[in-house]
């Protein structure tokens, strides 16, 4: 039993991040682990995610959904992702760019979707969880400890890249 | 492809192409158990711990006590009110219902800062791992190394409009009457799939609600809640 201050909540809603935590914690495991392949440092990223899934608990709806699933799937990534950064000596503010995240098979539209699979994760990321998800940019500003504006910024280069990514595979040439 | 606009709609089409790939790429959820180690689940511990904490310190906001109570009664079923606890500067009821039990607080409002309360005893081992507080109210986590163990203490304002909820099936038949330095609290011990068991009490002259929320046994619970002084915190 627990005690809300000022709390009309239902059973579901209460047990919600219990319920992430048991229905999504080997998952983001194995996801961390395929980008750190270091147990240790992937047990890491799965912790380091679920402290962010914590302050935007209200965001989800539904535990059991894709999208949910999704947005697990990405801040895992980005924490796993983070935790290379940290820990690599190269100092360059495009460093990410080069970094892919998990692998994700062509959707096959040989079009924007295909593009889209193929950008550096930090780009992919911040169009799922805007155009898929339907987070604005201080949701995920908060999600994923940014500044707004950086969050703007980002998201403005992700379709620059995009758009890149789309005319080169019009013309590979 | 070269005279496509990218606009939302496109945009949004080929994001939820590419989250159906990536889903469908990744193995189900229920297919990736593994043997996590022992330090992460005890960070996970405290993690599951704090998200209660969060998710009530987001709560706390201020109500019209009677609009509520208009909306509990048509969507509830209420079963029965214990009034016997007026006082002119600080009342409450207890409303019972089927599947909880709502405190509601009436009083003068208090301002300034929010005393600040410590507990004087707590079982040996235990040390605080987490706190939140703003001007209303106040709470602390303790816990103690390589355990599941948990204390919760927590105190808030009662003013004018503000509630406390316990949700918990046949949440009556789990409380018993018990007294906190002589003063009456409800003891609510842990229901089915729970192993948290609640203390409530209420300070009438200082207009404050305080609750403690642990595991541990009823006897321990009420010694802490005993041990609770208020301090002077130097700024």
């Amino acid at each position: 039993m627990l005690i809300y201050l000022q709390a009309i909540e239902s059973e579901e809603e209460r047990s919600k991040f219990e319920q992430l935590y048991f229905q999504y914690r080997g998952l983001m495991y194995h996801v961390a682990m395929r980008i750190l392949n270091n147990p240790h440092s992937a047990e890491d990223a799965v912790h380091q995610a679920f402290l962010s899934i914590i302050e935007n608990l209200k965001k989800i709806s539904e535990v059991k959904c894709p999208k949910t699933r999704s947005y697990i799937v990405i801040i895992v990534e980005r924490k796993a992702i983070d935790i290379i950064r940290a820990n690599s000596k190269i100092v360059d503010i495009d460093f990410e760019d080069t970094i892919a995240g998990i692998p994700i098979p062509l959707p096959g539209d040989s079009g924007v979707a295909d593009a889209m699979a193929v950008l550096p994760a930090r780009y992919r990321e911040i169009l799922l969880l805007h155009y898929d998800n339907g987070f604005n940019t201080k949701e995920i500003a908060k999600m994923l400890s940014m500044k707004r504006g950086s969050v703007q910024k980002l998201l403005w280069r992700a379709k620059d890249s995009l758009r890149k990514q789309i005319e080169k595979e019009d013309d590979p040439n | 492809m070269r005279s496509m606009t990218l606009t939302d709609e496109v945009l949004s089409k080929a994001a939820q192409s590419v989250r159906s790939a990536m889903l469908n790429s990744l193995p189900n959820p229920l297919d990736c158990e593994n043997e996590f180690s022992d330090e992460f689940q005890s960070k996970m511990e405290q993690v599951r711990l704090k998200a209660k904490f969060v998710y009530k310190k987001q709560r706390v906001t201020r109500h019209i006590a009677s609009v509520f109570l208009a909306l509990i009664i048509t969507s509830s079923v209420w079963l029965t009110i214990d009034a016997d606890a007026r006082e002119i500067v600080f009342s409450w009821i207890r409303e019972v219902y089927e599947s909880s039990i709502i405190y509601r607080f009436w009083g003068q409002d208090e301002t300034g800062v929010l005393p600040h309360y410590d507990p004087t005893w707590l079982p040996e081992g235990f040390e605080q791992v987490y706190e939140y507080a703003d001007e209303m109210s106040h709470g602390r986590l303790y816990q103690k190394q390589n355990s599941q163990s948990g204390i919760v203490i927590e105190y808030y304002r009662a003013n004018e409009g503000t509630h406390t909820e316990l949700i918990a099936k046949n949440v009556e038949s789990l409380r018993e009457e018990v007294t906190v330095n002589g003063i009456k609290a409800d003891f609510y011990r842990a229901d089915e799939g729970s192993n948290t068991n609640n203390l409530i009490w209420m300070d009438r002259r200082n207009t404050m609600v305080f609750m403690v929320n642990s595991d541990l046994d009823k006897s321990v619970i009420i010694r802490i809640a005993e041990s609770l002084k208020q301090v002077v915190v130097e700024k």
